[in-house]
């Protein structure tokens, strides 16, 4: 399959990723899945393409920000889909890379708190 | 002109170095072959000796590579530590603020750059035997970073690390660091 979308995180989102929701603060995983992951995912999958992410020029994923956006859509839409059309790039490091890949194989399913 | 000397100088140095080891060789038989020792008795020797040679040269170097290692591991709980301070310094001063928390982020991304690099040295030097070890080193820090970094402290809204949170950190803290230092066991037993 050939590369048919791409983000760069820390061009196309932030470089100072934030928390899981957008009541959480700025940049949130919340905020990524819902502004550019989801629509680009969509795209990648109705074209039969790839998904190229590069994770790389952060500070750092946290957590919460993984699990609300990459742990989100592996539920919404199964791992194996999320696998199939996503590829990662991670230099900076493959414990990034390793972290970000647990999420989606084992999402953790989390209650939006009610606001 | 110069070279022109050198070059002069090595090549009767080598000639004499020549004769003198002609000489020795010739008047000075340090070592005879005694015609009644059987060759396969011979053989023997120089094959437990090349043996013992081999085994001790592995030996040296899974040696060397262990303590290698576990000095890496060394520098990963000084890495961890610099997580935690983070959160102890802000429970000091009464107030977390968003460099702190970016600070926090920084000081994940050098322990897993850390991490990454003992993952790899260690696939390389024991590719089978560091899978399983490897795997619950990292999950140990997967749950730590998870606890530090997947709740209320990555809010915008968290300004302040309370009695309970700071508490919380320290015991995940110090499960982390065990967990580093059960492995600097397991590598010591490899």
């Amino acid at each position: 399959m050939e590369i048919v979308e791409k983000i760069v995180i820390a061009k196309d989102f932030t470089d100072a990723l934030g928390a899981r929701y957008r009541t959480d603060g700025p940049w949130s995983g919340e905020q990524f899945l819902e502004d550019i992951l989801q629509n680009k995912f969509d795209k990648a999958v109705q074209t039969g393409g790839i998904l190229f992410i590069d994770l790389d020029g952060v500070f750092g994923y946290p957590s919460s920000f993984v699990s609300g956006s990459f742990g989100k859509l592996s539920l919404d839409k199964g791992a194996d889909l999320l696998l199939k059309h996503i590829q990662f790039k991670s230099d900076d490091s493959p414990v990034r890379l390793y972290e970000v890949m647990f999420e989606i194989k084992n999402p953790k399913k989390k209650e939006k708190p009610v606001v | 002109m110069k070279n022109w000397f050198f070059t002069t100088v090595t090549y009767v140095g080598i000639l004499i170095a020549g004769i003198v080891i002609g000489c020795i060789w010739n008047n000075v038989p340090f070592f005879t072959l005694d015609p009644q020792i059987n060759i396969a008795d011979l053989v023997n020797l120089f094959v437990t000796i090349f043996i013992a040679v081999v085994v001790a040269k592995i030996f040296q170097y899974s040696l060397a590579i262990k303590t290698y290692m576990i000095e890496e591991l060394g520098e990963l709980v000084d890495l961890v530590k610099l997580t935690h301070k983070v959160i102890a310094d802000a429970y000091s001063a009464g107030s977390f603020s968003s460099t702190d928390r970016d600070k926090l982020m920084f000081a994940f991304h050098s322990v897993e750059l850390k991490l990454g690099s003992i993952e790899t040295q260690m696939s390389a030097a024991f590719p089978k035997r560091s899978i399983p070890i490897m795997q619950s080193l990292m999950s140990s820090y997967l749950d730590y970073k998870n606890h530090l970094t997947g709740g209320e402290i990555m809010f915008s809204s968290f300004t302040q690390v309370s009695n309970t949170c700071y508490r919380d950190c320290s015991t995940q803290h110090s499960k982390i660091e065990t967990a580093i230092k059960t492995t600097l066991q397991k590598v010591h037993k490899l």
